[in-house]
């Protein structure tokens, strides 16, 4: 790991310097950066896809194009940015080319659904509350279309800046502020009704 | 100037800091208000929920992303648009020209011109120079005097015998070019040196010029389905196509 060729560790280096290193070849500094990243990046991914399996091969993915296509990368934005970038795009490919998996993935949230707010639940009653959140906000999540999706997740969830998401998506910072003002107003229409249902709103 | 209720929506939504007391004096008197901030409250509660939902930690290792970056398939797809693409043009430019070359021409300049200047006579050219067509033992053919056509009437090769039935007369003829020697057609292809040829140039022959019998078909006429808002694309009937469609295809669009 360490490149005592250059007189430094890769650890000491910044982002750019691993990306320009990267460039040229220096396997080690693409190695560091994937270090840096993997798990920040499967964290994301893993909350828009939900399964474990699928987030590790869309992350892989990710590194493999970001390698592959780092003479693309313009050193504007920042190397974690152009990563999320790529990984919202497959996530956005993976949604449109897995619409049976989506509905597996909503029959699977609305079973969820049904046995937790059973009468008698089985799991200490706070826990039980938790994950009924959960399921319910991923099943009102998963029916609005993915940009809205990709900004709840992004904004709500991950709590990212508004210029991030604006670097992110090549858009201004107002427009971000809208967008997610109106993805929000959406969610929160699937919400309620599913909210009633658990008794959390009247 | 927005009122209270959409003041209010707006501060839920925009996250803007502390509620200012004006609104928090309306939200004690107005319902709608109140369940907006319920709504807002449960949601901010699921988002809470979700962020706290553990993630498990990756099993992605750097070997992975290393030997995929070295093994050749790899190589991202679109690296291959560079040989396709231009092979693909290729390929496409390629069969545009073989279709326009087999293609008949309709032109009737081009139809003309054939008429005046006719092929020189040639045995063994074409697909239905078969092998009762004769020739001297030499090998030679017998000289025969150049045809004259009527207008538009181009040779046709094959012959038109008398059916039993009218019904079989376009299958009778159609029959007989493909397989069954007979002798009209021998004198037919000796008439002209386009005789060899089976295949008009200048659309379907009127086969009243060879059998003064012959009654063609009459077209029916199209009868609009869509009512008055039917439009009809326009369709040449024994005309080659450049699609697949057959001549009798007429599209009818409805809206
Ligand atoms: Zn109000």
């Amino acid at each position: 790991m360490d490149d005592l060729l250059g007189g430094y560790t890769t650890h000491t280096l910044n982002d750019e310097q691993l990306v320009t290193r990267a460039r040229e070849g220096d396997t080690e500094a693409m190695e560091e950066l994937f270090q840096r990243y993997r798990q920040p990046l499967f964290r994301i991914v893993y909350r828009s896809v939900r399964n474990q399996d699928e987030a590790e091969d869309i992350v892989q993915d990710v590194f493999l194009k970001a390698f592959e296509r780092l003479h693309l990368f313009k050193e504007r934005s920042q190397f974690s940015t152009w990563l999320i970038r790529i990984a919202m795009n497959l996530c956005t490919d993976r949604a449109r080319q897995s619409q049976r998996r989506q509905a597996l993935l909503q029959r699977e949230a609305d079973h969820k659904l049904a046995w937790m707010t059973h009468p008698h639940p089985p799991d200490p009653e706070e826990v039980v509350q938790q994950n009924v959140f959960h399921e319910v906000f991923y099943k009102a999540l998963n029916q609005l279309p993915e940009p809205q999706r990709q900004l709840i997740l992004m904004r709500d969830i991950e709590q990212m800046e508004y210029e991030q998401i604006a670097e992110i998506l090549k858009t201004t910072v107002g427009g971000v502020k809208l967008r997610v003002m109106r993805a929000r107003r959406a969610l929160k229409i699937q919400l309620e009704p599913l909210l009633r249902a658990i008794g959390e709103i009247e | 100037m927005k009122n209270p209720c959409e003041q209010f929506v707006e501060w839920l939504e925009t996250e803007s800091g502390e509620l200012p007391p004006s609104l928090r004096a309306h939200l004690d008197r107005c319902v709608h208000c109140q369940h907006e901030y319920a709504l807002h409250s449960a949601y901010q509660k699921a988002v809470q929920a979700v962020r706290s939902e553990p993630v498990p930690a990756t099993q992605v290792q750097w070997s992975q992303i290393a030997q995929r970056l070295k093994a050749p398939q790899a190589r991202p797809r679109w690296a291959w648009r560079g040989v396709w693409a231009p092979a693909l043009a290729f390929g496409a430019m390629a069969g545009l020209g073989i279709l326009f070359w087999l293609t008949p021409r309709n032109h009737p300049e081009l139809a003309r011109l054939e008429q005046t200047n006719p092929k020189p006579f040639s045995v063994g050219t074409t697909s239905t120079q078969s092998t009762d067509t004769p020739l001297s033992s030499d090998g030679s053919v017998l000289p025969m005097p150049p045809p004259t056509y009527s207008d538009s009437v181009v040779p046709f090769s094959g012959s038109v015998e008398e059916p039993a039935e009218p019904s079989q007369r376009a299958t009778t003829s159609t029959r007989e070019l493909k397989s069954e020697p007979s002798p009209h057609r021998r004198e037919m292809a000796m008439a002209s040196p386009e005789g060899a040829t089976s295949f008009a140039r200048n659309g379907a022959p009127d086969l009243r010029n060879i059998n003064p019998t012959f009654q063609p078909l009459e077209m029916e006429p199209i009868v609009p389905q869509g009512g008055e808002n039917a439009d009809y694309l326009s369709v040449n009937y024994n005309e080659a196509s450049q699609t697949e469609a057959t001549p009798s295809d007429a599209i009818i669009c409805s809206f």
